[in-house]
């Protein structure tokens, strides 16, 4: 395991805007879960009722019968399969349904060929479920198919699924935001953070498609500062936090490495989460961390381009710190031998 | 602008990655804990991020798989995920050996790959079959990996393959392990193989027994159609198969006891799967696969009477939702209108009128259930049973000869102690009827040989076991025997019969009747000994307990001791009035109605109680 830690915690007096960030963070996830609380109990109950499920996704397979254009193989197989009687794939086909916001518009006025009863429970439920999305801070702040306009592709990054959803990003923000704030100001890094998370939004609408399921978190925005950071400090070596998975002297520590390690590192494991997660099927929006990185490369790309036109002040010399250096991996009497 | 605190450490050494002359001569060997690290460093810090990226696109293949169920995609993705892992760590390994004596966790932690012997070099070959080796060590869960600490060399198998080494630059290396290291390794590694071939020859044992468990018991559904399997053996598959012919089977069958819910759910999912149109009796089927769920079980059984008023399947909806409320009465009304010819309708009049002590009606259901060949186990138990409550004693006897040389085992032994253990109650005189005669009663004579969980057959073996003690039974040591609590009050009740505590065992004999888990037969033997010593106060708290019997059939063999205990005490008033409720029901038996006959001709009560009085739940004496 490797992590980046850079320069460990930097205070609120040299990174009040990242601070900032955190704490509005913190008190819109208050706000969500105290007033998200009933409508998410509500949700999570209906798509654990298998009756319920199961109905639609035999309502689901029907119409992907009649509708096959523009989906993918696996699903019409999926419906094909339903339709053959197969009542396990009909829950997995019935949990992909509520994704589909078309299908789920088209509730009330369609047909179906079968039990009329689990038909006309499924429809009174669906109603029931919309209603509760419509309650939810989630569906009200988060980027879903029901709304897209633009105050949604800022209000989803402050808006976190739970607490470890927001702690993970919140792990991360002052990690780097702070890295950033302290080096390029409070307000550039705000503008970053918006405009990578705005970007991030469109990437993922563009390259995975907005559901019903909402788009929320900062991680998008996040991703954005992490990636100006690394490209700014290109080769600075930056220290990161390693542990070899034994609980042996040498086996934990710190390491420098270039910054530009943590960008190639997330580069690769977002871009594997897009190739080998299927969008009908994923929790983490992939599309929208590599958006984000995308983001942050053409902000830096522009800042350097703008350097490049108008000059400012000499950059500053990297720390005197040679890179792969391990400790306390090796015991420090060698490497202080050439000190 | 402020730059962030970097805190750097003092410098240290500049690692040189240019291999120098290390042979195995010259230095140390590798530390194994070293090796273990820089393997850690090549698997999870080189190659992890390589293997994601390249095997992503099968990942999703195999979700996609996973999600349709198919298995053979599905395994042929886990092979194909496998394949690229070892052909990674096969061509990294090969290359990095090869070219530079050392992969990059070894460069980290100052390692080499080095020939055995002077004068010779790893060639590429090697560093490939070095490769593979290492892999096949790591399949077998990286056990011949322990040779490190027990080599002289500590050279694993693919060292000693491949006539390499690996040694350490640095001071950190080590010696040859010590002779203790290598015993305690060695014998580790002894005590790991005979653990692994123990625990392996365990699992084939189970799955050898797992297998022949499967073969032995049929499984309910059938795997290959998806089709109820007892549907599939009592179906006649030679004709036309009807419409809805089969889930009407699955029914008929659900409601006799001998399919359970998920076999009517494969028989929907079947129609599902064969396209055939939902019927009533579909909805009606779905509101039994769903009876656990309110709502939609009782949207189902309305729609049936939507979609197809007047049918069976209405009736019997009415039936279903009526016998849930209670409503006895509505209950057998729907029953009477209804058509008949389901099956399934008059195997819940059966259960209906079986539970309501109707046996005559449930006796002339019985006859039409003749043409159901399926149903001739739970026809001829019925029959019995129902012959036999109704004080029909021989026809009883004949069909209880006819259904023990036709159904299984298990069923007529069941049956059998059913009959035995009631015709015990009257006297042991009955060990020599042929019900008792079928059982054997006697041969249990050992509390041990007695299954308990077999509540009627336990009975009757105790009931012969007493008959043949004369009243000396040691009922002690059959209350410390047994598990079943209900049982041991049983048997704790007695034992204070026998030391004439009468309220203790009263209050035992009370608490079992009160039982909710207690076997019907044995709180109506329980009932029948409370009755044989009641004194008036005890014959007054046992009439109340009567009351409340929610079985009618308990209730009414209740009835008949509580009346012959009246009659003993000569109470005739209470006597009269317990004839009263039973012969409103028309339960009250042969000899209890002689008994009233002779009662009345003896002295004359006067009126005869209407026939209209009601037993109810906390109802007050009328």
């Amino acid at each position: 395991m490797i992590f980046p830690i850079l320069g460990g915690l930097i205070g609120w007096r040299r990174a009040p805007i990242t601070w900032s960030i955190v704490f509005l963070n913190l008190i819109v996830l208050l706000y969500t879960t105290a007033t998200g609380f009933e409508a998410q109990k509500g949700l999570e109950d209906v798509m654990r009722k298998s009756y319920f499920v199961s109905t639609q996704g035999r309502v689901y397979a029907q119409y992907l019968n009649e509708h096959a254009a523009g989906y993918p193989d696996f699903l019409i197989e999926l419906g094909r399969q339903v339709e053959l009687g197969e009542p396990e794939r009909a829950e997995v086909l019935g949990q992909l349904a509520f994704r589909d916001l078309v299908f789920l518009n088209d509730a009330d006025t369609m047909e179906f060929n079968g039990d009329q009863v689990a038909f006309r429970l499924w429809k009174r439920k669906i109603a029931d479920v919309r209603l509760m999305q419509s309650d939810h801070p989630s569906f009200t702040l988060g980027l879903n198919a029901e709304d897209t306009s633009m105050t949604k592709w800022i209000s989803y990054i402050f808006v976190h699924s739970g607490v470890m959803h927001f702690l993970g990003n919140m792990l991360f923000l002052v990690i780097f935001g702070a890295a950033l704030e302290a080096q390029v100001g409070g307000l550039a890094m705000m503008v970053v953070f918006l405009l990578s998370g705005a970007f991030a939004a469109g990437t993922f609408a563009l390259m995975t498609g907005v559901t019903t399921s909402p788009l929320v978190g900062a991680s998008g925005a996040v991703t954005g500062i992490m990636t100006l950071y690394c490209v700014m400090n290109w080769k600075r070596p930056a220290r990161y936090f390693y542990w070899l998975f034994l609980p042996a002297r040498g086996f934990m520590g710190f390491v420098y490495l270039p910054a530009w390690v943590a960008l190639v590192m997330w580069a690769i494991s977002d871009l594997a989460g897009y190739f080998g997660t299927l969008a009908e099927v994923g929790g983490v929006a992939h599309t929208a961390h590599l958006g984000g990185q995308a983001a942050g490369l053409i902000i830096a790309l522009t800042v350097y381009g703008l350097r490049q036109l108008w000059p400012q002040t000499e950059p500053q010399p990297a720390p005197d710190v040679p890179m792969c250096v391990l400790y306390p991996l090796l015991p420090p009497k060698h490497w202080n031998k050439s000190a | 602008m402020v730059t962030p605190d970097w805190s750097a450490p003092p410098r240290p050494p500049k690692i040189n990655f240019v291999a120098q002359e290390s042979t195995a001569a010259n230095s140390l060997l590798a530390r194994p804990l070293d090796r273990l690290a820089a393997v850690i460093v090549d698997l999870f810090v080189v190659l992890a991020p390589l293997y994601i990226l390249l095997s992503a696109p099968l990942k999703k293949w195999m979700t996609a798989s996973f999600l349709m169920g198919s298995e053979a995609e599905f395994a042929s993705t886990i092979a194909g995920m496998v394949g690229i892992a070892v052909g990674l760590i096969v061509v990294y390994q090969t290359f990095m050996h090869y070219f530079f004596a050392a992969t990059v966790g070894k460069f980290l932690f100052d390692l080499r790959v080095v020939a055995m012997f002077p004068n010779e070099r790893v060639t590429c070959w090697d560093c490939f079959i070095r490769a593979w080796a290492w892999v096949g060590e790591v399949l077998c869960l990286g056990l011949p990996m322990l040779a490190v600490f027990s080599n002289n060399k500590r050279r694993p198998l693919h060292d000693r393959m491949c006539d390499t080494i690996v040694i350490s630059r640095n001071a950190g290396g080590v010696l040859a392990p010590a002779l203790w290291e290598q015993t305690v390794v060695r014998g580790m590694f002894g005590f790991l193989i005979v653990g692994i071939l123990v625990i392996a020859l365990v699992e084939v044992r189970t799955a050898l027994e797992k297998i022949k468990s499967d073969t032995a018991f049929a499984a309910l559904i059938d795997r290959e159609t998806g089709a109820c399997e007892v549907v599939s053996r009592n179906i006649n598959e030679d004709g036309e198969v009807k419409e809805h012919e089969r889930l009407e089977l699955a029914m008929t069958l659900y409601a006799a006891g001998l399919a359970d819910r998920s076999c009517l759910e494969a028989e929907v999912e079947r129609e599902v799967a064969m396209q055939t149109p939902v019927g009533a009796v579909t909805y009606l089927a779905q509101a039994f696969v769903y009876a656990d769920e309110a709502e939609v079980s009782n949207s189902y059984l309305d729609e049936v009477c939507e979609s197809a008023p007047g049918t069976v399947e209405c009736a019997m909806s009415e039936v279903v939702s009526k016998w849930s409320d209670e409503d006895w009465e509505a209950v057998e009304d729907s029953l009477t209108r209804a058509p008949r010819g389901s099956g399934y309708l008059e195997v819940w009049g059966i259960r209906h009128f079986m539970k309501q002590a109707r046996y005559d009606k449930a006796l002339a259901l019985l006859d039409n259930l003749a043409v159901h060949k399926p149903l001739s186990d739970f026809s001829m138990v019925q029959r019995v049973k129902a012959l036999f409550n109704s004080y029909r004693a021989p026809e009883a006897e004949a069909a209880l000869m006819t259904a023990v040389s036709a159904l299984p085992d298990n069923e007529s032994k069941d049956l059998s102690a059913w009959v035995c253990a009631q015709q015990l109650q009257s006297g042991c005189a009955a060990l020599e009827t042929s019900a008792c005669g079928q059982l054997n009663p006697a041969d249990g004579e050992k509390i041990g040989e007695i299954d308990f969980e077999m509540s009627n057959e336990a009975l009757a073996r105790v009931l012969a076991i007493e008959c043949q003690a004369d009243g000396k039974m040691d009922y002690k040591s059959f209350g410390e025997a047994v598990n079943s609590e209900d049982w041991r009050m049983f048997f704790q009740a007695n034992v204070k019969r026998q030391s004439d505590d009468k309220n203790a065992s009263a209050h035992l004999f009370s608490q079992l009747i009160l039982s909710p888990d207690a076997p019907e037969l044995l709180k109506v033997e329980a009932a029948r000994r409370w009755a044989q010593f009641a004194d008036r106060k005890q014959t007054e708290e046992l009439f109340q307990q009567w009351r409340d019997i929610p079985s009618k059939e308990a209730w009414v063999k209740t009835g008949n001791f509580l009346f012959k205990r009246y009659t003993e005490m000569g109470d005739h008033k209470l006597a009269l009035k317990v004839a009263r409720y039973l012969m409103n029901d028309q339960a009250l038996a042969p000899q209890a109605l002689a008994a009233l006959a002779n009662m009345q001709e003896s002295k004359d009560t006067g009126k005869r109680a209407p026939a209209s009085i009601k037993r109810k739940k906390g109802s007050e004496e009328e």
